[in-house]
């Protein structure tokens, strides 16, 4: 049954430093549009921020925070664009959308109903749709930093978004390998 | 920056994986052959140059295996043996992909052929019926304008209008397409009087008109109770969808062929012509040269643009066997293949790629996979990847929709063309799935 079985049906885990220098590998390399995303903890999220505008000195580096759930973001984005025109944008918050989503159509936030075929969050249908214009029109490299629930969501409710992605990346505990220098630049659009 | 970087942003950038190829792109590799002679310009392009009457198709195919690519060819195709084509992407600017009904499929058949062929046809028909519309509709166009006031330009601009808001504004859909659903059949009517007009005044060197509708097939599956919206789409709304008065191509997503629905499907279309997946292994799970030979010259096309001679296979890759390993992971399928490409590319410091590289960007395109299957899926895959043969059943259709089950086709020696499926390769070496095969009986 498992004749074919060969080494590389064994998964090779990267430590921590590999993955990060490859994501900055990745959006380095990347001329135009580009879908990244990058599975990590709240708490490590500020920290790779910090990091990937250090790392990037010869990239625009844009931030968007969202703090609160939202529907739509393709305007609010190219907007952004067209005022600071940078390369990469780091989004991070979009967990508070699906959150919304569960309360609303499930009573509670459960992290876990992304299988669910009876709806799709307005968020994701947004991206899925829009996906052409993103990459028409804002040709960056788009980094998304998700929590695994999220990237789940992405995989099972905006599959078509989902499939232009260039990586996921999976940063554990930035701890362990970082040394920042303060003062970075940073073109934060706190929202 | 060195060469060496340089042509690692180079090589890089040549892998993105969401551009279809346009017709005749130098990039693009016939995989005819290894498709089981899949050839969309026979089976459905042929089938329009020899029809007496109007044909209605379907088209079909895994997310990102080439349809878009095959349905620019086959316009191109068409469009050099007298057939007029219009063809659009329907969830670009009209369809909701998450939420489309036929409705929404209609108004943005007449918008896009009100806008590609006013100048050749005489659009009054179908302007007349928006105007008899217009009352109830002019509030979701969100216009006080009177359409009277509108010169023919601004009228056909207020469908483009009813279809922005059905696609952008779901709080609008819903009372969108009840306003427009009793009239659906006399939308249908006008329209064809137009296309009428416009068969007459084809361009002299065309003497067919045909609409290609691509990108339906991106619908995703929502569940009302035991109906789906395929179901509602493709099925309960078949004569309308049919009745335009032209050659039809819809595409049709992969998991309503394998429903339980599937032979209400071929009655009403015939038999959907599906892409397969490029073989490169046969059923009994030997390596087809072949097919890696193909999948390997899609990487090797997009490589030499850049370095013309550079030897792919020691080169670009540390070996012939990392390159082949590769080309065995993508399932021959041709945007995991590229993603396997580009992220492997992007793990890599120094040319060439090497084994580690590949298997890191292996890794986490398996980890997609394992977070697609839910429990209860594990046992039909590991049953799937014995028998090589599925039913037509709902159960597996989520598990072709989101490319855990592909598709392969070969001709036999008989010349019969064979069908079988397997899992994705990817899937092979994660646990859940060594542990339904373990319990197969």
């Amino acid at each position: 049954m498992m004749k074919n079985y060969s080494h590389l049906d064994e998964d090779l885990l990267p430590d921590e430093k590999e993955e990060y220098q490859d994501l900055i590998s990745h959006l380095t390399r990347n001329r135009k549009f580009g879908l990244y995303f990058v599975q990590s903890t709240p708490l490590d999220d500020e920290k790779i921020i910090t990091k990937i505008i250090y790392d990037l000195p010869n990239k625009k580096v844009g931030v968007l925070r969202l703090i609160e759930p939202i529907d739509t973001l393709y305007e609010r984005v190219l907007e952004l664009y067209n005022n600071q025109q940078f390369d990469v944008l780091l989004i991070t918050g979009l967990e508070h959308s699906l959150y919304q989503y569960e309360q609303e159509n499930f009573g509670q936030i459960t992290e876990d109903k992304f299988s669910n075929l009876t709806k799709v969050p307005h968020i994701l249908n947004h991206l899925n749709q829009k996906r052409e214009l993103f990459r028409d029109n804002i040709p960056i490299s788009f980094v998304f930093l998700a929590r695994p629930f999220l990237i789940s969501y992405f995989i099972y409710r905006a599959p078509d978004f989902w499939d232009w992605r260039s990586a996921l990346l999976e940063i554990g505990s930035i701890n362990k390998f970082i040394s920042m220098r303060k003062n970075v630049f940073s073109s934060d659009c706190q929202s | 920056m060195t060469n060496n970087s340089e042509l690692l942003k180079n090589l890089y950038n040549a892998f993105n994986p969401f551009q279809p190829l346009p017709a005749g792109d130098p990039n693009y590799v016939d995989c005819q052959a290894v498709r089981g002679d899949a050839d969309i310009l026979e089976e459905l392009g042929n089938r329009i140059q020899l029809a007496s009457q109007n044909t209605c198709q379907l088209y079909s195919g895994h997310r990102g295996a080439g349809k878009s690519t095959e349905l620019l060819r086959l316009k191109e195709y068409l469009e050099a043996r007298q057939c007029y084509v219009v063809y659009f992407a329907a969830d670009e600017e009209d369809i909701d992909s998450e939420d489309a009904q036929y409705t929404d499929i209609l108004l943005a058949c007449t918008r896009r052929l009100l806008q590609e062929l006013r100048t050749m046809g005489n659009p009054k028909p179908v302007l007349n019926w928006l105007k008899d519309r217009w009352q109830d509709l002019k509030d979701l166009a969100l216009t006080e304008i009177q359409i009277e006031d509108m010169n023919v330009e601004l009228q056909i601009c207020q469908f483009a209008k009813l279809t922005a808001n059905l696609r952008a504004v779901p709080e609008l859909r819903q009372e969108i397409r009840e306003r427009v659903n009793p009239h659906t059949v006399t939308l249908i009517k006008v329209l064809n009087e137009f296309l009428t007009d416009v068969k007459k005044r084809l361009p002299a060197n065309c003497n067919q008109l045909a609409v290609i509708v691509d990108n339906l097939d991106r619908m995703v599956l929502v569940k009302d109770g035991e109906r789906t919206n395929y179901e509602e789409v493709f099925l309960d709304r078949c004569e309308q969808l049919k009745s335009l008065d032209c050659h039809l191509i819809y595409t049709v997503p992969i998991a309503m062929v394998y429903s339980t629905r599937a032979t209400d499907l071929r009655d009403i279309y015939g038999d959907p012509q599906i892409l397969p997946m490029v073989m490169v292994r046969t059923p009994k799970g030997e390596i087809y040269q072949p097919g890696i030979n193909k999948v390997k010259e899609v990487i090797s096309r997009r490589i030499k643009q850049f370095s013309p001679n550079k030897p792919i296979e020691t080169a670009i890759f540390d070996s012939l066997e990392t390159l082949e390993r590769l080309c065995l992971m993508s399932g021959g399928h041709v945007r995991n293949l590229l993603l396997l490409t580009q992220d492997a590319i992007g793990r890599t410091q120094n040319l060439p790629i090497s084994e580690r590289a590949v298997r890191r960007a292996i890794t986490q395109a398996r980890d997609t996979y394992r977070r697609a299957v839910e429990n209860h899926q594990w046992s039909l895959l590991a049953e799937v990847s014995r028998s090589k043969r599925i039913i037509n059943d709902d159960q597996y259709r989520s598990l072709m929709f989101n490319r855990c089950l592909l598709e392969y086709r070969y001709l036999d020696e008989e010349g019969e063309m064979q069908r079988w499926y397997d899992i994705h390769p990817l899937i092979q070496g994660i646990q859940e799935f060594k542990e339904a095969i373990e319990k197969l009986p």
